[in-house]
């Protein structure tokens, strides 16, 4: 089949999920009202709450959202067929993703831009947020292993990517001092910034090192150390700034190469109900996280986007177009992929290196347009690398902050930015030293949708006390709840436990299977809470417990 | 006509602001807000037992910055856990 037909799925769904289904919900559920002040208004600082245009937003909300994830997901589960893959990422973003995405912020706004923090105290139990905090801590975890194994195999594996690397690391800290201390011209900064980034590649491609996989580990965790104790503006934000322009040239041109060559899919449409990692119901509907719906994206619509809305009528453009936006770049990863290989065997050969399928599937894409192979393939390499790079700055950030949270109160030492960072890395490395990667990404899959199923049970609870029609977001709530917690039951009991009695990477395995059996146990409480708050708000009593009150008072 | 493709050309300018420069204006408020507290606390510091350091500047300065009295008590009683530092 011509991969051009894919693109008519994307269209079908777009259109009716966007304009019309979108629209029904956010006009006859939600009842948007474009006169209610929104919190960026009412509480105005200029900082925290501030209204902001909503192309502006948009995106803002599209660069928060859209890492290497929607890449890597689809990549990885095209070993079920590129039909499931291309289904389940249709329905998800249609039913679940967009919606999730949407009433994150609305319930974040008709809350005075409350974060899911406050939110889980008032709306489920005061002991929500303590767990949401330890789910948070966890999910981190997982991802910066799979991340980090990611960036790892795909630098030790390409020797044209270290010397870019090293140039765009060596930029982003040049751009920092340009903008902000030395007060060059953003444009100049820009131009500059682009014109060595894009020439490092071209070099990379002539001057090739070869880096083993533990020293590249070793220096991915020293770079997460130092982004996560430079301060923002040092660093991580001339970093996303810097580098992102390679990331949108390389999605453009894969666009422009998809449309001229459009070469026919080659991998196999369907595979089989069950392969080496498991059936297709659970696993697939984890290893496919974002593109089809991610809680991530709520995180970041309940914090930052909720809190600079200026008008309602802003959310579903802003949000759920920022989602079906994410939606394309992984319809993108299936095509590029799925007519790279000549067979599956090529294929399943490369799946423990998701970046080498990419480098070959976007990269043969690119030459349509006209760009020499070798530099096409140094260009896609340097892309998904730099979007699980951009994951990494944060990742150790946030697992410092939590620490301090989480164990601050107990243990002063927690609070030390250096020592909670440490504690987070040592974790990090033992687990990709000794766990097997394609576990691990099913379990941030997991965790990454368990975090969904909590955003829209919060939004479930929130149309409940509003007495709206609360089944939009229940369904999906369950079917993400179930499917998550099988998943993450299955990779450990089947999986990962057995692996390890079979000897296999004995410690890491067990390690990893803790770390699910945990997510699971937290799940499980949530859900109880959960439970208990739905009946209370469906009785018509109080939402919040005795105690938020006085808080809140 | 024109109107149309002005207002396209907004929508673009604003959207690649999004995608592009948001993170940086964002974090030259994030500085402005740490400049913005050490100022107001030492403007309005005194109702908290902060002393006042200058007592002529501060009757000058005041009756102009006293509508922003509001807006920083709020943000500054704000209770802020996790989930606010990943905007940060």
């Amino acid at each position: 089949m011509n991969s051009l037909w894919v693109l008519l799925w994307w269209v079908i769904i777009v259109v009716l999920g966007y304009w019309v289904y979108a629209r029904h919900v956010a006009k006859n559920i939600f009842e948007i009202d474009e006169k209610r002040t929104t919190p960026a208004k009412m509480y105005m600082d200029g900082v925290d709450f501030m209204p902001a245009n909503k192309n502006v937003l948009y995106g803002f909300q599209l660069n928060s959202i859209a890492g290497a994830a929607p890449i890597i997901g689809p990549i990885v589960a095209l070993q079920w067929g590129w039909v499931p893959a291309l289904l389940w990422l249709g329905l998800g973003v249609f039913f679940i993703g967009w919606l999730h995405d949407f009433s994150s912020a609305m319930v974040s706004i008709r809350n005075d831009g409350d974060t899911f923090g406050a939110l889980g105290y008032k709306l489920i139990s005061p002991r929500a947020r303590k767990i949401l905090l330890t789910f948070i801590y966890f999910y981190l975890l997982l991802i910066a292993c799979a991340f980090g194994h990611i960036i790892t195999s795909g630098i030790s594996g390409n020797a044209a990517l270290p010397f870019p690397l090293l140039v765009v690391i060596a930029v982003a800290f040049l751009v920092g001092h340009m903008i902000y201390k030395a007060r060059v011209n953003i444009i100049t900064t820009t131009i500059i910034a682009i014109a060595v980034i894009f020439f490092s590649i071209w070099l990379g491609t002539v001057w090739n090192i070869k880096l083993s996989y533990n020293l590249v580990l070793v220096c991915l965790l020293i770079f997460g150390y130092f982004s996560s104790i430079l301060p923002v503006w040092r660093f991580i934000q001339p970093y996303n700034y810097s580098s992102v322009y390679v990331v949108y040239f390389g999605i453009i041109a894969g666009v422009i190469g998809i449309l001229i060559g459009h070469k026919p899919m080659t991998l196999p449409a369907f595979t089989s109900w069950s392969i080496g990692m498991g059936p297709l119901w659970p696993l697939l509907f984890v290893t496919i996280a974002c593109g089809a719906i991610s809680g991530w994206h709520s995180l970041v619509s309940s914090t930052a986007t909720s809190r600079q809305i200026e008008n309602e009528l802003d959310v579903r453009p802003v949000t759920g177009g920022a989602m079906f936006a994410e939606f394309t770049i992984s319809i993108i990863a299936v095509i590029v992929c799925a007519t790279a290989f000549a067979d599956k065997a090529a294929y399943i050969a490369k799946v423990g290196n998701p970046v080498g399928i990419f480098v070959g599937g976007l990269g043969g894409a690119i030459t349509s347009i006209g760009l020499p192979l070798s530099y096409a393939k140094a260009l896609s390499g340097m892309m998904i690398i730099i979007l699980a790079l951009t994951v990494i700055n944060l990742v150790f950030r946030f697992m410092k902050v939590a620490t301090a949270e989480l164990v601050g109160d107990a243990m002063s030492v927690a609070k030390n930015p250096h020592i909670a960072t440490v504690v987070a890395l040592i974790i990090t490395f033992v687990l990709i030293k000794t766990g097997t990667w394609l576990y691990i990404w099913v379990l941030f899959g997991g965790a990454n949708q368990l975090m969904a199923s909590f955003a829209l049970l919060l939004v479930t609870l929130f149309l409940v006390q509003k007495s709206k029609n609360y089944k939009i977001a229940i369904y999906p709530m369950f079917f993400m709840y179930a499917t998550t917690v099988c998943a993450l039951f299955y990779t450990s009991f089947f999986k990962l436990i057995p692996g390890a009695l079979a000897g296999k990477k004995v410690f890491g395995n067990l390690f990893a299977a803790a770390v699910a059996i945990l997510l699971i146990i937290l799940a499980i409480i949530l859900a109880y809470d959960g439970w208990k708050a739905f009946k209370k708000h469906k009785a018509g009593e109080t939402a919040a417990p005795a105690e938020a009150e006085k808080v809140t008072a | 006509m024109n109107k149309l493709k002005f207002g396209w050309i907004k929508i673009i300018k604003g959207y690649l602001k999004g995608l592009f420069l948001y993170g940086l204006i964002d974090e030259v408020y994030a500085e402005k807000r740490c400049l913005d507290h050490l100022f107001l606390l030492g403007l309005f510091g005194k109702f908290i037992g902060f002393p006042y350091l200058f007592n002529y500047y501060h009757l000058r300065v005041m009756p102009y910055q006293i509508r922003r009295l509001n807006p920083w008590q709020r943000r500054i009683l704000k209770e802020r856990d996790f989930f606010d530092h990943i905007k940060d």
